[in-house]
């Protein structure tokens, strides 16, 4: 019996699962989805940007209660919360005004971070924008939000938690985690799926399970996700570890697994909805999958981008150019070519070393680490080693294969090709949610008293006679410190979450930039000459002066949006790592009670996206 | 009798002083990890520390690379002066947070030696201080970062008054000896030959590196709290990086020291008087003595805050010389009839050998008489002592919103506390102009009389040279100090900054206000040359992603 019970748990935990059952086209019909026009002109007159703002504002104000006696509700508001009415190109450009580093810096933080504005969005009821069919669901979060105090315990069970399960019930969130996620064994955005795993009786975490034979891993999705013993409503769920493939690796692996993972979901999930939330690279796994296979697009009514690389991350483009520029006869498009002529390495510290010399121009602090590596004592460079041969997957050419599609050169050609209604032929919502970091947060945050009083700076170890003081330690912002020196120093005014720059974290619809601010000629002559754009060029007499030049969005729109909406919800003041996660980097051997957390609101912003997608869908489903 | 008084002398004299085992409140840093105390104010100065540099980094390196319309940063100079500004910020409240928890006063002192890694190996009696692991990581990563020696204090070294700690005239020629000893030594690796690039390099951040650190922080609930900061510096001296073929070379190894500075201003700094051309260092020292002539002199920085002032803080640089031991015991005892406060080492600042120069020709407005005839007086200024007195604008009402908006300190010179010694020179060729010039205080002789004895350089064309040293300090002397209305000169000095000489003419009750602007266009001047200094470069370079930015330029 023992036996047979061990053989039992063995096959039930592989990882991968088993292709008992694929959705083909022939067994499920096409669905096809419209929006009646009135409400699709509804929908383009609200503003998103505001509500949303409005509805995280309110909830960071009233959760701050709860969580602590020495904030203030306004100091935690204007910690995490950015807004201006004004559209993006036009705050853009009025940031960009001072000729002046410390000008655009301040610029940017009165326009903001403007008190009496941020002030006016805790105050009072939601701004009245004619909510029409989702007045209803306005009124129940209006009652909420006027309260001093959030309520106590699982979101999913208080009244207006139930309103979004009932009003989502047909809807299905399923997170995407980005780059090298996939070596981090939480969930991501736990502040929301614990409440709704506990709420459907699951682990507040799916299980990691070390077996006696083969590698420990994940406790297989199909039966975590199994049907609940409640009513299933609005879920969120999410792949984890290699579920969806090495998140270091291509679109079109990460795609295919994907596919495979959702085809492959209990059979509870089959008729819902699904909403994307991608978080970095899950926003542009999330496009892919959608542009790629007719039944994903069929069942998809929304991408919802957190911090998102939608144009590319000017960082991964740095590390890409430099590895480059090591052999540049060859154009960006034979990238991947280029890649076999690197010299041979065996692990990637070797190719810090050897590889990344220029980018490393930019970061001494990290260049001194790499040169001085084997100074190290011996635990750390294990520690180190074995976390990137984790997070590599062992296969380099992959790594690098991954890091090029988080570039600039690669989102635009592929944005170009796919961000179409030719490939995106069924009415969608992408909808971007930008971070915005405050680098100055790192070193200072948090009430400052007359008498003294404030919280140490999160980057500098606090030393006490027991060691560091480990939970006001962020070894997260500790190496974004590091690594960011030279992003914020690139980026267009420094505006950035230390990974994407904020107009590349937009939508190329809402961007206004002409694409040569991002790219050099040759770049963009190996664009325009390709023979996938030839026939575009030629039929819309775009001359390669006019396509260096014109608004990036003006070329966008010449190729065909109509079923496209796309959403700019605005951004919150977060790094690209603090606005998701509670702690990224763990230093080895520190009890988790006693690590560093991230103070950033990640509930109340799950709760706002929530909220506010739910009244999308509401005025979108209307009658 | 007489032997009872003098018994009793030393009793009642040492009831003044206190022990450190009756008095809790002084903290000293020695070599001692597990001290708690020692923890609290390593985090409130890390703190500070990390805090002025980032949100430096953050204000002057938004954007300043991009592509799109890339921003500008301040320059080095006004960085500077911000991230103390943004230190001062943070440890000042830091420090307030002390004194709301402390009962009573508190005294910290901080003293120790920097070294660089080189000099731990070769240097005697060295003991690391701090975790070996942590100490080793951190070398690791930062191979450059100088390691430093806190001192073990024997009983006799410190004397505890009620307001403090001093250190005992004792442990004060200790310690002289032992700087004089660390200046030859650092000089000596300096200036021989290299025989590799890592060698050559430590033996460029041996001069770079400032040679020992003093700070003590005093807090006092009902009275005022206040800290000091002293850092002392090696000389001045150039990298000339030339190699054999006379052209710039980037190799360390092409590198020659040269003692000493000399450089003439892109733009000549006009006052209201006057015009300054040059700024030098060691350049009245003939060439082969430059390199012994170095081990004597010492630069001093000085910081000095009343916490009450928030806004405030006195910086004071000093160029001078170690004194000799003679001299030690004058200038203790001289020290100690001014205000009690913890000293360590004495500056010899008479001396023109350790002061920085400047050199110009009086000027005013054009087309005046006088002027035709005084614009021919050459002009040299000994800086012995720049003092500044930085100011923060005083809108800022909270320490929240000094927080927030990142003010940054305005140089403003304190007259009274900067000394000067100047030198005018004019040439006279007719016995009747002698004798005028020796009238107004000068000394004057002819040929190459002053060349041959004092080592002046003479003026071309005239019969006779003529000299008249001023300085706005009594201490100074000089064999060419003009008796004549000595103190009202000094006065002059002292509040015209620079030698207002159209008035020593023209109205001597008329003092007029020192011209600030010009003031600090000297002071940006200098700190311009020693931006430009290379050494000085270095050390910025080694900085976490530099304090100079790319647009800015080399």
């Amino acid at each position: 019996m023992k036996i047979i019970f061990i053989l039992f748990i063995l096959f039930s935990c592989s990882n991968k699962p088993s292709p008992t059952r694929t959705i083909s086209s022939t067994e499920v019909p096409r669905q096809f989805f419209s929006i009646k026009a009135k409400n699709k002109e509804k929908l383009k007159e609200m503003d998103w940007k505001l509500l949303f703002t409005e509805i995280f504002a309110k909830h960071v104000a009233q959760d701050s209660f709860n969580s602590s006696a020495t904030y203030s509700k306004f100091l935690k508001v204007k910690e995490s919360v950015y807004y201006n009415e004004e559209k993006f190109e036009n705050i853009f450009n009025q940031i960009m005004e001072p000729i002046t580093s410390i000008g655009v810096f301040e610029k940017r933080e009165k326009l903001l971070s403007n008190k009496k504005t941020l002030k006016k969005l805790i105050k009072g009821k939601l701004t009245n924008q004619d909510f029409k069919q989702a007045e209803s669901f306005v009124n129940s979060l209006n009652s909420q939000l006027k309260k001093d105090t959030g309520p106590i315990g699982n979101y999913f069970e208080t009244r207006l938690g139930q309103k979004v399960m009932k009003t989502l019930k047909n809807s299905v969130f399923i997170v995407l985690p980005g780059f090298g996620n996939h070596v981090i064994q939480e969930m991501l955005l736990p502040e929301l799926v614990d409440e709704i795993n506990e709420y459907y009786g699951r682990n507040h975490t799916r299980p990691f399970i070390k077996t006696l034979f083969g590698d420990a891993q994940f406790l297989d999705y199909r039966n975590y996700y199994k049907r609940p013993n409640r009513k299933h409503q609005f879920d969120v769920i999410q792949p984890m570890g290699k579920e969806m493939g090495t998140t270091t690796s291509l679109h079109e692996i990460n795609g295919k697994d994907l596919k495979l993972w959702i085809d492959n979901l209990p059979d509870h999930y089959a008729s819902k909805k699904i909403v994307f939330l991608g978080y970095s690279k899950g926003a542009t796994v999330a496009s892919h999958i959608v542009s790629t296979y007719s039944d994903i697009r069929d069942r998809t009514r929304a991408i919802i981008s957190l911090g998102g690389p939608l144009q590319g991350s000017n960082n991964a483009e740095n590390i890409i150019r430099n590895i480059y520029d090591l052999n540049p006869s060859t154009g960006r498009y034979e990238f991947n070519e280029s890649l076999e002529n690197l010299p041979k390495t065996s692990s990637i510290v070797d190719l810090t070393q050897n590889l990344l010399k220029n980018y490393l121009k930019d970061y001494p602090i990290l260049a001194s680490l790499a040169k001085n590596i084997q100074n190290l004592p011996p635990s750390f460079r294990k520690i180190l080693q074995d976390y990137l041969d984790q997070a590599t997957g062992g296969d380099l050419k992959d790594l690098l294969g991954g890091l090029y599609e988080e570039g600039q050169f690669y989102m635009l050609d592929w944005n170009l090709k796919n961000l179409n209604d030719q490939h995106f032929d069924r009415p969608i919502a992408l909808f971007n949610l930008s971070f915005m970091a405050n680098l100055k947060d790192f070193i200072q945050r948090g009430p400052i008293t007359e008498s003294g009083g404030k919280l140490p700076p999160e980057i500098v170890p606090q030393v006490t006679m027991g060691g560091i003081n480990t939970s006001r330690f962020s070894a997260d912002f500790f190496f974004q410190t590091l690594a960011s020196l030279s992003v914020f120093e690139k980026s267009p005014g420094g505006l950035t979450d230390t990974q994407v720059a904020w107009n590349d974290s937009k939508f190329p619809l809402l961007d206004h930039l002409p694409l040569k601010i991002s790219f050099n000629d040759n770049e963009l002559k190996d664009i325009y000459e390709n023979n996938s754009f030839k026939v575009f060029f030629q039929k819309n007499k775009i001359s390669f002066k006019r396509f260096r030049s014109m608004p990036r969005k003006d070329l966008y729109k010449m190729k065909g949006i109509k079923g496209m909406h796309f959403i700019d919800l605005g951004e919150v003041r977060g790094t690209h790592w603090s606005s998701i996660f509670r702690q990224v980097l763990r230093i080895p051997g520190v009890p988790e009670y006693s690590t560093h957390i991230h103070s950033f609101p990640h509930k109340s912003m799950f709760k706002s996206l929530i909220e506010t997608y739910a009244i999308y869908q509401i005025i979108r489903d209307g009658e | 009798m007489i032997k009872k008084i003098l018994i009793l002398i030393p009793i009642i004299l040492s009831s003044l002083v206190f022990s450190q085992e009756n008095y809790k409140n002084v903290h000293l840093f020695k070599a001692s990890p597990n001290s708690d105390k020692n923890m609290e104010i390593l985090n409130i100065f890390s703190n500070s520390a990390m805090y002025a540099y980032w949100a430096n980094k953050i204000l002057n390196g938004s954007g300043t690379r991009s592509s799109l319309s890339p921003k500008i940063a301040e320059s080095t100079t006004y960085q500077f002066l911000r991230i103390l500004s943004l230190f001062d910020i943070y440890f000042n409240h830091s420090a307030l947070a002390l004194e709301s928890s402390a009962s009573g006063k508190k005294h910290f002192v901080y003293f120790s030696t920097l070294m660089t890694n080189q000099e731990i190996n070769s240097y005697p009696r060295f003991s690391l201080s701090g975790d070996p692991r942590l100490t080793a990581l951190a070398y690791g990563l930062f191979p450059l970062l100088g390691r430093q020696q806190l001192r073990t204090f024997t009983p006799r070294d410190i004397l505890y008054f009620d307001d403090g700690p001093l250190f005992s005239q004792k442990f004060r020629n200790r310690v002289h000896d032992k700087l004089k000893e660390k200046l030859a030594y650092v000089w000596d690796r300096a200036f021989s030959l290299a025989n590799s690039m890592d060698q050559r390099k430590e033996q460029l951040n041996g001069i770079m590196m400032p040679l020992t650190v003093l700070s003590d922080l005093h807090i006092d609930k009902t009275g005022d709290s206040y800290y000091n900061f002293s850092l002392y510096l090696p000389g001045l001296v150039n990298i000339d990086r030339k190699n054999k073929d006379g052209k710039l070379s980037n190799n360390p190894m092409d590198w020659k020291l040269v003692p000493g500075l000399e450089q003439k201003l892109e733009r000549p700094i006009k006052g209201l008087a006057q015009i300054i051309e040059k700024i030098s260092y060691l350049n009245d020292i003939p060439e082969e003595t430059k390199i012994e002539a170095i081990k004597d002199n010492l630069i001093g920085l000085h910081f000095s805050k009343n916490l009450r002032k928030p806004d405030e803080l006195e910086m004071s640089i000093e160029f001078g010389q170690i004194p000799s031991k003679a001299q030690l015991s004058e200038i203790f005892e001289k020290e100690d009839k001014k205000e009690k406060k913890l000293r360590i080492f004495p500056i010899n600042l008479k001396k023109r050998k350790g002061a920085l120069k400047v050199e110009g020709h009086i000027n005013l407005a054009a087309g005046n008489l006088v002027n035709k005839y005084l614009n021919k007086f050459h002009l040299q200024a000994w800086i012995h002592k720049l003092t500044f007195d930085l100011k923060r604008p005083k809108k800022y009402k909270t320490w929240a919103e000094r927080f927030e908006k990142n003010p940054t300190y305005e140089l403003v010179n304190n007259i009274k506390k900067t000394i000067l010694s100047v030198r005018l020179k004019k040439g006279a060729n007719s016995s009747f102009h002698k004798f005028v010039l020796t009238g107004m205080g000068f000394t004057c002789k002819e040929g190459h009389k002053f060349m041959k004895e004092e080592n002046i350089p003479v003026l071309k064309n005239y019969k006779y040279t003529c000299v008249a040293d001023f300085s706005n300090s009594k201490e100074f002397n000089s064999k060419f100090f003009s008796p004549f209305g000595k103190p009202m000169i000094r006065k002059l000095i002292g509040q015209a900054a620079y030698m207002e000489m159209a008035h020593l003419v023209k109205d001597l009750d008329k003092i007029p206000m020192p011209d600030l602007q010009m003031e600090n266009a000297l002071a940006a001047e200098v700190f311009k040359l020693l931006k430009k200094n290379q050494v000085i470069l270095e050390i910025l370079n080694q900085l976490p992603g530099g304090l100079t930015t790319h647009l800015e330029g080399p």
